[in-house]
């Protein structure tokens, strides 16, 4: 409130006496009260938007009346910069939740015009003083006050929906002990909410998105399409389609912002599959201010939800019989396939990757999928070859990597022009929404162990062409056998530890998982835990283990076709050449055993370190299972 | 308050009162009056008003200038006659909303009158300015949003009238939201009921063309699926989803398809889960998001129509037997009759065009379905079956023109469209073109055979054979991987799919659009798109090799014969002759035959020889242009095709395509 001063608004000169004065000023606050202009007292043209009303007082007035005056004249600011904030928070762009706080804001306004109807009722009885007046004003002074505060936060902090709420809810907490502000502040919080809960109620109980204003905590995303997923390796839809706006999310709902999130999610991927499906609330869903009621009435949706989405998921996509397929030709759990497949293409996987015709690739594993047993899996046309730019190595690198800290270590593609199709072959398969929700290609090119397939059976033709061998040359090739001997152990130990041991428990752990899941977030975590599981104890997460294994595997790769070569020209036979050959074999063996102790080491190193992972340790004994490599190895430390 | 009354030039409370309740109405009162440059009710300037006055008169006759605003709005709107029913539900709606308005501004005036007549100027009751404001602040409100939509609405109608009342009514604001839906209830009312009538008995009555339907009157019944009604997409309003705008349109389509086009006269209405789900709440139509009684309407009454529809069309037009019919007898699914037929009329086809005759061929159509097992057909459907002969432009063969042909009229012609039926014979041309290659190299093949054994003893024809059956071999690799590739993983696919999706098929449409891909597929596959044309043109140029190849054996066989019927005359004079005990033959008569046998190599052998290398040479370079065109296309399953015929790397891609090079060079 400002004195007059250099302001030059003219007030009517004033003669009267103090009483007369006193009924002009009363009829004047009662003006002023309206937001209408006084004859003593008038109100200062607005500097800025928000900005707060003043006033200017007559000067004439008598100090003590303008001291009083003066601690009445909030009010009227209040009521003004309330008024303003209704009319503007009427407009459309402001969202629903500021129309509904706008109307509230209105009825209490009435009430105020009401009371000002009475003053003036009584002021025209001659009955009202400014004492009086001051004393009817109290109360209404300190609701105005409220309202004026609570305009100001929204209009400064701009808020629309959410915002909005969780200011209101703010502002109810703060007022706890003032009862009467307290349910001024809820029933404003009551009619912000409604409008809220019913875009809330559609979202959990519908899953659908009425948004007109940009209000709803959850936001979709239309670039994202749902297609996408089965190329792109991250698993974006399924996390970004729909994301929460944190400065969206009403306070009281904080807690269950993930839940009411997945809750529409889910629906939402069950209508877009086209189902049907009644899931209306027991009773009409409005705000409370019992926190609990609400969880539990957000609960009760969620478990709806997500009950049908696995339902759909494992029932009408029959998901558990689409994750067996994989591991038929992920997981090498279909033996005959894998062989035969092998078999028919592996003249043409020897070829550099440049060379290799993919078609004539997929007509083969078509062949081989149609002539084994595979054929009767019903989703073997799902399966396609594909040949990629990199080697699997670098492969489960990029893949182990993902979301550590090492993953721009790996982030550059390694694109060898010089692999053969054999390092670069791996499976594909073509996962159709919505099982691409838990397959999606992130997690399928996980599915590639498949890395020591081409070995076994290197080796076993090592052994063919070895059998070729006269007797009377055995003796030139003790040393290579037997280092051939001790290749095919490990080898074919490493693969039984893979399959058996590793891959067919946690399988187990995972079909009892995902039957007894309730929702589809059990599965999601049981699958990723089974694959996570796998990889670890598969030593496929550690680099250090990771290179070696490969390492090994190269010796064994390069001795394979060193000794196939040697076999074939039957170089060994010259004796020049005999020592030439011994050498090389004697090479490939320190090497070789080498890499295995060092392997070994390793493995013991991690298992006395971590105690948990105790599937490592197996591997060290079934590879040195009659302690072969106990010498070396106790040397190393020694 | 009552010291102002002695003063006369001070209006007093009471008139303003007066005056503004006339302003309440949009009238001019004696010292307020509407001020049309400021658009606003303004005391006049000759009486003085304090400015505290000034301010609550504006504020109060706010009303009276958003009341004159809707108030022009509806005038004006009920007097033009195309304003449509909906604009009319809009009006009247409106003036209900102004007569509350009225009724608010009487009880204002009788406590006026009552307050005058009392002679009260202080007490209970008493009608004050203050207490005007308090009593205009709601209807203000109200007003406000009507002047507001009034505003938007200004020349829309029909539908796109609905949808911006609807976008008013999702408002925060529960006094507004409901205002508007109240409004929005109105306005639905005749859409609503324009929905019904359309999906349950197929009537359109629309004289004001606000419907989202549209019905062009001229469009005869044959295209009536097609052409005649269509989505006036201005007039969906926002709450109708495109989806199921689309539905209401195929149901009242297909009401109408069956009462006019099938002559069925199939009332949905009876059935009892239409009955269930019918709904007469009109608010359902736009609280959709809410509750599903209007969409389960639409979708009952949807489904039960385009049920009953299909039910007809297949049990009474039996669209499953012509689909099978034309599979059997244009794509040539029935084998043994093609065969037979192509037995009878090999020879009069291989005559040219211009001595065919239709009745004839009628006639030899007619035999070969009477031989085979296609007489066991429906007759309806075989009375269908014709031949037809294509336009004949120059000197063609009887091969290029003859056609089949399947006639079909009533409601299966919606699905089998002029459009369609050409698609057919195209592409029974091109199945017949490649079914005469193997008949053809088949007869060759025969022949081969059969002189293969004959020819034994004259060993200066070892090469020339040996060439031309390697040639006829690889011929028949080629045309038999053809025949398996368009035979298996064409039609066989492709009508796989067909049947599924027909047997699916929810409506029409689904059915049409089924049909329409097979189609689509097939021309594709068979080479017969634009894309294509290059490609299917080569393959043209390999069958007319096969053509020649078969023309030139036959040459070259029937003089083989002679020769060797005059060897064999030889012989056999020779023979009669020793029997005679004569001389078997002259000097002369040795060296006459010895010329005539030189000449035989000279001019035949040799000749014929070279022409078969020259023939396989070209075939082998058409052959391998083929492939490496096909590796190259767009479809999958030609470059599946590819993979096929050369799956052992027999042509030699990169030499064919050096070859080429050089040739044109």
């Amino acid at each position: 409130v400002r004195e007059i001063g250099n302001n030059d608004q003219i007030f009517p000169t004033v003669k009267s006496s103090t009483s007369i004065q006193e009924q002009e000023i009363i009829e004047d606050i009662l003006f002023i009260m309206e937001g209408v202009t006084g004859r003593h007292i008038k109100e200062i043209p607005l500097s800025e938007n928000y900005g707060r009303r003043d006033f200017n007082i007559d000067p004439s007035i008598d100090p003590m009346n303008k001291e009083l005056i003066k601690r009445m004249l909030p009010l009227c600011s209040d009521y003004s910069t309330v008024v303003r904030f209704i009319e503007e928070k009427q407009a459309f762009e402001y969202g629903l939740v500021n129309q509904a706080v706008g109307a509230a804001m209105r009825s209490l306004i009435n009430d105020y015009l009401v009371l000002i109807c009475q003053l003036e009722h009584q002021s025209r009885e001659g009955q009202l003083t400014l004492q009086k007046l001051w004393y009817y004003m109290q109360p209404t002074i300190r609701t105005m006050e409220i309202l004026a505060s609570i305009s100001n936060a929204i209009n400064q902090g701009e808020c629309t929906g959410g915002a909005v709420l969780s200011l209101l809810y703010e502002k109810t907490h703060k007022h706890t002990g003032d009862k009467r502000a307290q349910d001024l502040c809820s029933f404003l919080m009551q009619s912000a909410n409604k409008p809220y809960f019913d875009i809330l109620e559609k979202w959990i109980f519908k899953g659908a998105i009425v948004d007109t204003y940009a209000e709803f905590m959850i936001e979709e995303r239309q670039s994202l399409v749902k297609e996408r997923l089965q190329n792109d390796y991250n698993d974006d839809y399924w996390e970004q389609h729909y994301i929460i706006c944190r400065d969206r999310v009403p306070v009281f709902l904080e807690r269950q912002a993930g839940l009411i999130l997945n809750t529409g999610k889910y629906l939402n991927v069950v209508r877009l599959c086209g189902e049907h499906f009644q899931s209306t609330p027991s009773k009409p869903f409005v705000y409370t201010d019992n926190e609990r009621e609400l969880a539990s009435r957000i609960n009760e949706a969620y478990a709806y939800a997500s009950g049908l989405l696995l339902n759909m998921l494992l029932e009408k996509q029959r998901l558990m019989d689409r994750l067996r397929s994989i591991k038929h030709y992920f997981l090498l759990n279909q033996g005959d396939f894998i062989v035969q497949f092998m078999d028919l293409a592996e003249e043409e996987l020897r070829k550099n990757m440049n060379d290799i015709q993919e078609s004539r690739l997929e007509a083969l594993l078509e062949l081989s999928l149609r002539t084994s047993a595979a054929n009767i899996d019903q989703f073997k046309d799902d399966v396609r070859p594909e040949l990629l730019k990199y080697d699997l190595v670098s492969q489960i690198f990029k893949i182990a990597s993902i979301e550590t800290k090492r993953e721009k270590e790996y982030a550059i593609e390694h694109s060898d022009e010089n692999l053969t199709g054999l390092e670069a072959f791996a499976f594909n398969y073509v996962v159709k929404w919505p099982v691409s929700l838990v397959l999606n290609k992130k997690v399928s090119i996980i599915y590639h162990p498949s890395f020591f397939i081409h070995l076994t059976k290197d080796f076993t033709s090592t052994w063919v062409t070895s059998k070729r061998v006269k007797s009377n040359d055995w003796e030139k090739y003790t040393a290579a056998f037997a280092l051939r001997q001790r290749m095919l152990n490990f080898v074919h130990n490493l693969q039984y530890y893979m399959l058996l041991e590793v891959i067919e428990p946690n399988w187990h752990q995972l079909e009892k998982a995902i039957s007894s899941a309730k929702n589809i977030d059990d599965v999601l975590e049981a699958h990723n835990e089974f694959l996570s599981s796998s990889m670890r104890d598969c030593m496929l997460t550690n680099p250090e283990l990771l290179s070696m294994i490969h390492k090994l595997m190269v010796v064994c790769v390069t001795y394979s076709n060193c000794m196939q070569k040697a076999l074939k020209s039957g170089s060994a036979r010259g004796s020049s050449h005999t020592i030439e050959f011994q050498n090389t074999i004697s090479k490939f063996d320190d090497n070789f055993s080498a890499l295995l102790v060092r392997l070994l080491d390793k493995v013991l190193d991690f298992s006395l370190c971590s105690m948990t992972d105790l599937k490592l340790v197996n591997i060290l004994h079934r590879l040195d299972f009659n302690g072969f490599y106990q010498d070396q190895l106790e040397a190393r430390h020694g | 308050p009552n010291k102002k009354s002695g003063d006369s030039s001070i209006i007093s409370e009471a008139a303003l009162i007066k005056d503004l309740i006339y302003n309440l109405q949009g009238i001019d009162g004696k010292y307020i009056k509407f001020d049309v440059n400021a658009a606003a009710f303004r005391p006049s300037k000759i009486a003085d008003i304090s400015t505290s006055r000034k301010d609550i008169v504006s504020k109060i006759s706010e009303c009276g200038w958003l009341y004159l605003k809707v108030r022009k709005y509806t005038d004006l709107r009920s007097l033009e006659k195309s304003f449509g029913l909906v604009g009319q539900c809009f009006c009247a709606a409106l003036n209900n909303e102004l007569t509350e308005f009225y009724h608010l501004v009487a009880v204002l005036d009788s406590q006026a009158l009552q307050d005058e007549d009392q002679g009260v100027t202080v007490g209970e009751g008493v009608l004050t300015l203050r207490r005007l404001l308090l009593w205009s602040y709601e209807p203000l409100v109200r007003l406000r949003s009507l002047a507001a939509l009034v505003d938007v609405c200004q020349g829309k109608k029909g539908g796109s009238l609905a949808s911006i009342i609807y976008s008013y009514s999702q408002h925060g604001d529960v006094t507004i939201k409901c205002l508007m839906e109240y409004l929005l209830m109105k306005v639905v009312q005749p859409i609503f009921v324009t929905i019904i009538r359309w999906i349950y008995e197929g009537e359109l009555q629309d004289s004001y063309n606000e419907f989202f339907v549209s019905s062009d009157p001229t469009v005869k019944e044959d295209k009536l699926w097609h052409e005649k009604y269509s989505l006036r997409k201005s007039m969906i309003p926002s709450f109708i989803p495109m989806e199921q705008a689309r539905k209401i349109l195929l149901t009242g389509k297909s009401i109408n398809f069956l009462h006019h086009v099938c002559h069925d006269e199939t009332n949905v209405r009876e059935l009892e889960a239409v009955k269930l789900a019918e709904t007469h709440q009109v608010e359902t139509i736009f609280r959709q998001d809410s509750n599903q009684i209007f969409d389960r309407m639409v979708e009952t009454v949807y489904e039960e129509t385009s049920t009953a529809l299909l039910e007809v069309l297949q049990k009474r037009y039996k669209f499953l037997d012509h689909l099978q019919a034309l599979r059997r007898y244009l794509l040539l699914g029935q084998g043994d009759f093609i065969r037979h037929l192509m037995d009878l009329l090999h020879d009069d086809l291989s005559k040219s065009a211009t001595s065919l005759y239709l009745h004839n061929l009628s006639g030899v159509l007619e035999t070969a379905i009477r031989g085979t097992n296609a007489q066991f057909d429906d007759s309806d459907i075989l009375k269908r079956l014709d031949v037809r002969l294509l336009e004949v432009s120059g000197n063609e063969v009887g091969w290029d023109v003859f056609s089949l042909d399947y006639r079909v009229d009533g409601p299966i012609s919606t699905v089998f469209t002029p459009e369609c039926m050409i698609i057919y014979l195209r592409i029974f041309n091109f199945l017949w073109r490649a079914k005469r290659m193997e008949y053809a190299l088949s007869a060759i093949w025969r022949e081969q055979v059969a002189n293969a054994r004959l020819l034994r003893n004259m060993p200066e024809l070892t090469e020339i054979l040996h060439n031309s059956h390697m040639l006829c071999s690889q011929m028949i690799h080629f045309v038999q991987q053809m025949q398996y590739y368009i035979n298996f993983e064409v039609l066989e696919c492709s009508w796989e799919q067909l049947l599924l999706k027909v047997n699916e098929a929810k409506d029409l449409d689904h059915v049409i659009a089924a049909h329409q891909e097979f189609l689509d597929t097939i021309t594709c596959r068979c080479l017969l798109d634009v894309e294509s044309s290059k490609i299917l043109a080569e393959l043209r140029a390999i069958f007319d090799q096969i053509i020649i190849f078969q023309l030139s054996q036959r040459k070259f066989y029937e003089k083989t014969k002679h020769e060797l019927h005059l060897r064999d005359l030889f012989e056999e004079n020779m023979k009669k002759r020793t029997a005679l005990n004569e001389w078997g033959i002259t000097e002369a008569e040795e060296e006459v035959e010895m010329n005539r046998r030189k000449e035989f190599i000279e001019k035949e052998v040799k000749v014929s020889s070279s022409a078969v290398i020259v023939l396989a040479n070209s075939y082998r370079l058409m052959v391998g242009g083929f492939l490496s065109e096909l590796a190259s296309h767009s479809d999958q399953g030609l470059t599946y095709l590819s993979f096929r015929l050369n799956f052992n790397e027999h042509y030699n891609l990169k030499e064919v395509e050096n070859l080429i090079s050089k040739t044109e060079r």
